[in-house]
């Protein structure tokens, strides 16, 4: 996709404004970068994504952020973190940036709803989503028992039996959620080893509800629209065996994809979409964009390193911008 | 402004986005927690032709549906006319 021409063509006559400082993403990452900006009177817009909050607004318990020594839920502590930005005078825009121009600056960013808006600075901070499998069956049966939240949707599934696909921590604590509902968790997972922490995989292994299905695929996700999920035919990868699980329910915790497709040309960024930065600091191959969070973090990937690099990212700018003589 | 309910339940991540939409459009709803009023689930599923997830989000009684479903019609600029509506 060549953004900038889409740009100049969707831009014509549409509502703009002009930032010091536009950060794109509302997770933890973003919403410290606007504390920081608010706070050294950057005058930050937010523009909140169409994931408002971020992968932790679909977390439930966060037990690893300090400062919250009995655990928050995840929706819980996004809206703390809005209500600090939004304190220092944060601005807060809905929608998603769908081109950029960065060619030249100030830079220019549209909106899928038409809207443009410039900045002399951008912060990158729009995180990564949920991989789905990319099957025909799972895409038709979605919010008809198939399901990435286990949280949103656990409680929809009482006395059923399910399956959660995934072998990391997010697997295991989608599979650990919903025992409190299911009547049997099945998790599917490729290999024969878990990716996950010691600590959910002995979780997980002790619950009398979880079993394991190892070293398999789902091929198809049986049921139809009426009836909903009925169940999964798996592939064994090492026999290659088919076989039918029974289930009612399937929640897919695969993994994620960085959200940059839009910087595709523009930016530096690694095989797999994670955006290049300059280590221990969050320039990117581009003088005046900055990244913070899981945009450009494949190896750690927490509310708290997010939030760590938000910070990083503000303060970069603030100094570019007062170089710039644009403070 | 037309009449915004949003029909959701307390921990879902899906609901927090949909309502930080209405919020960053200025937009007031009636939110009906499922959690706390679990007899109006039958009446959601009823009013959404089926629809059995949260949350479901209804303008001027016309079903919108869920949390994807208003990020398309924002994306679209959609929901924007359907709130500016006057009926």
């Amino acid at each position: 996709m060549n953004s900038s021409q889409e740009l100049s063509k969707e831009t014509q006559g549409a509502p703009s404004s002009h930032h010091r400082v536009a950060i794109l993403g509302s997770g933890p990452a973003g919403l410290t970068a606007a504390v920081y900006a608010a706070r050294a009177n950057l005058e930050p817009v937010v523009v909140s994504g169409n994931d408002p909050g971020g992968q932790l607004t679909i977390t439930t318990e966060v037990e690893n952020y300090p400062g919250y020594p009995d655990g928050v839920q995840g929706p819980e502590m996004m809206d703390d973190f809005r209500e600090q930005a939004e304190r220092f005078g944060t601005q807060f825009k809905s929608g998603n940036v769908k081109g950029a121009d960065l060619s030249s600056r100030p830079f220019t960013l549209s909106l899928e709803n038409g809207e443009a808006l410039t900045c002399d600075a951008l912060i990158i901070a729009t995180g990564a989503s949920a991989r789905w499998l990319g099957i025909e069956s799972e895409t038709r049966l979605r919010n008809r028992g198939v399901s990435a939240c286990a949280t949103c949707d656990g409680f929809f599934f009482r006395e059923k039996p399910l399956a959660v696909i995934g072998g990391g921590d997010t697997a295991m604590e989608e599979a650990l959620f919903l025992t409190k509902f299911a009547t049997k968790v099945s998790v599917v997972h490729r290999r024969d080893e878990l990716r996950a922490s010691k600590v959910m995989q002995e979780r997980a292994f002790k619950n009398p509800k979880i079993e394991m299905v190892w070293d398999s695929t789902v091929e198809e996700v049986l049921g139809s629209e009426e009836e909903g999920v009925t169940g999964l035919r798996l592939k064994n990868l090492k026999s290659g065996a088919e076989s039918e699980l029974p289930v009612q329910g399937m929640f897919v915790a695969i993994g994620h994809v960085p959200n940059t497709q839009v910087f595709q040309g523009l930016l530096d960024m690694d095989e797999l979409g994670y955006l290049n930065v300059t280590p221990g600091t969050t320039y990117s191959s581009l003088e005046g964009v900055f990244v913070a969070g899981d945009a450009a973090d494949k190896v750690y990937r927490q509310a708290v390193t997010a939030a760590g690099t938000g910070c990083m990212a503000a303060i970069d700018a603030e100094r570019w911008l007062a170089e710039q003589g644009l403070e | 402004m037309p009449e915004v309910v949003m029909y959701t339940t307390t921990y879902c991540g899906f609901c927090a986005q949909a309502k930080y939409l209405m919020k960053d459009k200025g937009v007031e709803f009636e939110e009906i927690n499922l959690d706390d009023q679990p007899h109006r689930f039958e009446e959601m599923v009823q009013k959404a032709a089926g629809r059995r997830t949260t949350p479901q989000i209804f303008i001027d009684g016309r079903g919108v549906g869920g949390c994807d479903d208003l990020f398309d019609l924002d994306d679209t600029g959609e929901l924007d006319e359907l709130l500016a509506r006057v009926e």
